[in-house]
């Protein structure tokens, strides 16, 4: 359940194995963390089996009153109904979930202050891939 | 003698130089090799994609369920041109053709496996564009007579013309009355629909003209017909051949001089209103049998425009299942791409009484049953299977034969055994005809 603290976030992560799901609409499983700005810690992780279609993802994450989106690839009709939802989204992160979230605390320009626009995210996209968590 | 494929730096120049994708992994399913096109489609380069699991870098919709490779490892089989949709580093979907096999070593062990794969983006843009071509306002057809129609659809709706849409249940009549609306000066209004066999006579000149209070026990309050609601745009009268006879004065009076007066009132009103009257049944035949009053049946017959049944446009079977199945996705969130051979032979053949209706029907149900990438006979209705080759044409004639060869896209062997006659007698018959 999210956080009603202003300084807690949730963040939902597409995933498989641990690791972060190739691609956002084939995911079967989330991970969803509740994350600590301030104290800059997680501090909950849960994962939540998905069985929903893919169009209904967005929604679906939208009930459980997630904030952002850390995955790797995503359509763009799915970044936009995350957009329109009003949650964030950094796209084009693989490797571990707990890696991926420590890395995003440490660096967490990623799109928490507000929604961050579909361009911005792309230089995430390589600079992700290329530090290969 | 060392050949050059033994060489790993000529295997890579060698692998370069294909213009399909090509990747290797070992058993872990992790990348050992990645030539040019396969960087070049999945935007990226081998530094990023070598060691790592393939379905992060190749990001398919089939990476857990249904992978080419796990397939081949699981079966130790070849597996064929299987169309994917890989999702490239910057988010774009391509659609690919995927073959798979395993790898082994001398004794026989696996010890990976390689996937081929070629772009079809072009091939689906082209196909596309095909559909593009043969579609006009949500319909879709190669058949000269409808196209002949679609071809003098916007002149007629140009015109305030009374236009008789004649065709059987389920061939789209609807779909034309929306394009006459959708193409006239009138389109900023509404289409009204009535169905004419749908009520009881009192309610339904209640319906279309309107009533006034008392008018008969219920009507509470004065109440707009649909003719008033249809004020500056379009009415349609659907199945008009169930119109009563005295409902049909009415409406010739209102035809004629668009005055009319609502149920119950004598207040004389005028409409400003384009009519399309719809018919499945032969309005000639109601008129000799007195069902129909002739000079209704003038009035409306200023321009008919018959629409053919299914079965006689069979040509456009294919490209309606085409157009279903993409539609029918879409709606469902589904992935799937193609008909299988088997089941695209029955959709074929099967006479679809019910015309394009029931081919949507079939479809959608076949959709929302299959789980894979292809319906198969098992998505299928039972009532698909009755079309033996009992009941098939033998001996047809030269138009059949025609339309049949258009059906098949002239695959004389499918068409052959959908008549159930060897490849000679079809030749026979063809050459007889001048095909």
């Amino acid at each position: 359940m999210p956080d009603s603290s202003s300084h807690n976030i949730l963040i939902a992560i597409p995933s498989y194995n641990q690791r972060v799901s190739p691609r956002f609409d084939q995911a079967r499983e989330f991970h969803l963390a509740t994350v600590d700005l301030r104290q800059q810690r997680c501090l909950q992780i849960s994962t939540q089996d998905c069985s929903q279609p893919p169009d209904k993802i967005c929604t679906w994450l939208n009930r459980f009153g997630v904030h952002g989106v850390i995955c790797s690839g995503i359509h763009q009709k799915h970044q936009l109904q995350l957009h329109e939802l009003g949650i964030w989204l950094t796209w084009g992160i693989s490797g571990d979930i707990k890696q991926v979230l420590d890395h995003w605390l440490e660096h967490k320009q990623w799109g928490t202050e507000s929604t961050p626009l579909i361009p911005d995210n792309a230089r995430w996209h390589a600079t992700c891939n290329d530090y290969s968590l | 003698m060392n050949l050059p494929q033994d060489n790993p730096l000529h295997l890579q120049t060698i692998l370069d130089s294909v213009a399909d994708g090509v990747f290797t992994v070992d058993n872990e399913l992790r990348i050992t090799t990645l030539n040019r096109a396969a960087e070049e489609m999945t935007g990226f380069n081998r530094e990023q994609a070598l060691g790592q699991p393939c379905c992060e870098i190749f990001r398919t919709n089939v990476c857990f369920d249904g992978c080419p490779l796990r397939c081949a490892f699981a079966s130790g089989e070849n597996i064929t041109n299987v169309e994917v949709d890989i999702l490239d580093r910057h988010n774009h979907e391509i659609p690919i053709s995927v073959n798979a096999s395993v790898l082994r070593d001398k004794d026989g062990n696996a010890i990976g496996g390689v996937e081929t794969f070629r772009d079809l983006s072009q091939l689906r843009a082209l196909a596309s564009e095909v559909q593009g071509h043969f579609s006009f306002h949500n319909m879709i057809s190669r058949n000269p007579h409808m196209q002949q129609l679609f071809d003098i659809l916007p002149d007629i709706a140009n015109s305030d013309v009374t236009v008789l849409l004649q065709g059987d249940s389920g061939t789209g009549k609807e779909l034309f009355a929306q394009a006459l609306h959708d193409l006239s000066p009138r389109e900023e209004k509404p289409l009204v629909v009535i169905n004419c066999g749908a009520l009881p006579e009192q309610l339904l000149e209640a319906e279309i003209f309107g009533v006034r209070k008392g008018a008969y026990t219920g009507a509470v309050a004065d109440r707009s017909g649909r003719l008033a609601i249809a004020e500056g745009g379009t009415l349609l009268l659907d199945e008009i051949g169930d119109l009563p006879l005295p409902l049909q004065v009415k409406l010739l009076r209102m035809l004629e001089n668009n005055q009319y007066q609502a149920l119950g009132s004598d207040e004389t009103r005028r409409a400003d209103v384009r009519f399309i009257a719809a018919s499945h049944c032969d309005l000639d035949q109601l008129v000799e049998q007195k069902q129909f009053r002739q000079d209704l049946f003038y009035r409306l017959n200023i321009v008919t425009l018959k629409i053919p049944a299914l079965s006689e446009r069979s040509e456009d079977i294919p490209l309606l299942l085409d157009m279903a199945l993409q539609r029918f996705c879409h709606k469902y969130g589904k992935k799937i791409h193609r008909f299988s051979p088997q089941a695209m032979e029955q959709l074929l053949v099967y006479p679809y009484e019910g015309n394009v209706r029931e081919l949507l029907n079939i479809v959608e149900r076949a959709v929302i049953l299959c789980r894979g990438q292809q319906i198969d006979l098992q998505h299928l209705p039972v009532t698909t299977n009755n079309s033996s080759p009992a009941t098939r044409h033998r001996n047809p004639d030269r138009h059949r034969l025609q339309q049949l060869l258009l059906r098949f896209q002239g695959n004389r062997q499918q068409l052959a055994h959908h008549l159930g006659v060897d490849r000679t007698t079809l030749w026979r018959w063809m050459k007889k005809h001048q095909l």
